[in-house]
């Protein structure tokens, strides 16, 4: 059993059908990109978070990123002896206090804090105290996007099951303006796929949100969710 | 003999008067097919797979357990972890593994400086979605140390021979489910409500016969939709 994702020139063909216009050019992929990145805010789930792995080298407080994330979630360190730690996260003002009274931090094995402290395209991810021996980091982090336009060649990272959402959101987004009888039609479909996409990803076994008890920004809650308390295991 | 998408195919046919809609019947059905799976935590979709071992490395990749069987499996949530030949199972390893995964490996008496797991993001990997995970310090190199229990996808339709459970089970929801695609299709805008009626007071149906049987199972009590959102048992 394979359900591999759709061409994004499969997705316009469908959204098409849904508008009766089948003479719809490039700018429908667009369509798609946009109600895909449309998801990324509105769906919050791991479904859309994105890893970076890099070294802290022995010695060393901070590393810089190879890459612009949005939300720092959560990081895990594995040192060179196969220890794992989850530091926990702190803002990088506190992150900075706390640093500072500690006036002299020795060295330790396990690093106890880290945040990731924001400059533009080259943002430093820093843990204290500083490493003890190479480290490697994993950093999770949320606000991932599409970044540019999707051609027709293009699989948007979007499993099967849910790319019915970008198909009806596609094309109410397209009827607004060129099939505005089916606008109310299509809006209606997008928003019931979108709630069965959130909902169905929200609920486990025992009802706890996910996520709920990783360290960082998102700790504690989930954006855009109701909270639902916990009913097993409690 | 079971129920296919070619009798789909067939219906539409005749409750649309058009003959040639039968590649797009597959493809709504599929859709249709997919929209369901998403509505309620099916008991018959959860699927049971061994997560392989995982063995204390050093290295990041070593980790990270990329499943090889789920890179062709399409996992829509992830209910718990189980343990399998590692022992008992202890309670609280029921926990949500998005969280913080409390559970012990109770044959395993070595160090265990902290309980966490962080899986469920995918990544894009050829056209599939491979989730990822990291399990840990789970220390273990027996194989099959694990189980994870996940709500399955159907598989994708591929033509008038092709035929799935919820098929025969809820045949008129999915005819009704398609029928509203195709009469968008052709423009019939009346035909669509009319449609849509049916396909949501069958689903509601639908619902309300799955919940009967999640909410019967005792491990899955809190996942019924309903119950959840009005605050638990």
């Amino acid at each position: 059993m394979a359900n591999p994702m759709s061409l994004v020139s499969s997705l316009a063909q469908e959204v098409a059908d849904i508008l009766g216009i089948d003479n719809l050019d490039a700018r429908l992929y667009e369509w798609l990109g946009f109600i895909f990145n449309d998801l990324c805010q509105r769906v919050p789930d791991p479904l859309f978070y994105t890893t970076s792995v890099d070294t802290i080298v022995s010695g060393a407080s901070s590393s810089t990123l190879g890459e612009s994330i949005g939300t720092p979630v959560a990081l895990m360190i594995v040192n060179t002896t196969g220890d794992l730690y989850i530091p926990v996260y702190r803002p990088p003002a506190e992150f900075d206090r706390l640093v500072n009274i500690g006036s002299t931090i020795a060295a330790g094995v396990q690093p106890l804090i880290w945040t990731v402290v924001p400059a533009g395209t080259t943002q430093k991810i820093r843990i204290s105290p500083p490493a003890s021996g190479d480290m490697i980091l994993t950093l999770v982090w949320s606000g991932n996007y599409y970044a540019a336009p999707p051609t027709a060649d293009d699989r948007l990272p979007l499993p099967y099951h849910f790319e019915g959402v970008l198909v009806w959101g596609a094309a109410w987004f397209a009827s607004m303006s060129i099939a505005p009888d089916r606008a109310m039609v299509c809006k209606m479909e997008y928003e019931t796929a979108l709630q069965d996409m959130v909902k169905i990803l929200a609920l486990h076994s025992d009802s706890v949100p996910q996520m709920r008890q990783i360290e960082g920004p998102l700790a504690g809650f989930q954006p855009g969710l109701p909270r639902i308390p916990q009913t097993l295991g409690g | 003999m079971a129920w296919t998408v070619g009798q789909i195919q067939n219906q539409v046919q005749v409750l649309t008067g058009n003959h040639n809609l039968s590649d797009r019947v597959v493809t709504w059905t599929n859709r249709v097919l997919m929209g369901l799976a998403t509505k309620a935590p099916w008991n018959k979709q959860l699927q049971t797979e061994t997560m392989g071992s995982f063995p204390r490395v050093t290295t990041v990749t070593g980790q990270w357990a990329t499943w090889a069987p789920w890179a062709t499996r399409d996992l829509i949530n992830i209910h718990h972890i189980i343990y399998d030949t590692q022992g008992v199972l202890v309670r609280n390893a029921l926990q949500d593994f998005y969280g913080n995964l409390h559970g012990r490996n109770a044959s395993y008496s070595g160090e265990i400086p902290s309980h966490y797991a962080i899986p469920g993001w995918c990544s894009e990997a050829g056209q599939y979605m491979i989730p990822l995970l990291v399990v840990y310090p789970f220390y273990t190199t027996a194989p099959n140390a694990f189980l994870v229990q996940y709500l399955a996808a159907p598989g994708k339709m591929t033509g008038a021979a092709s035929t799935h459970w919820i098929l025969d089970k809820y045949g008129k929801l999915v005819l009704s489910g398609v029928m509203r695609l195709a009469m968008l299709f052709l423009g019939n805008l009346q035909g669509y409500m009319l449609w849509q009626q049916e396909y949501a007071a069958s689903l509601n149906d639908m619902i309300r016969s799955e919940e009967a049987i999640v909410a019967s199972t005792p491990h899955m009590r809190g996942m019924v939709p309903s119950i959840v959102l009005r605050g638990g048992m």
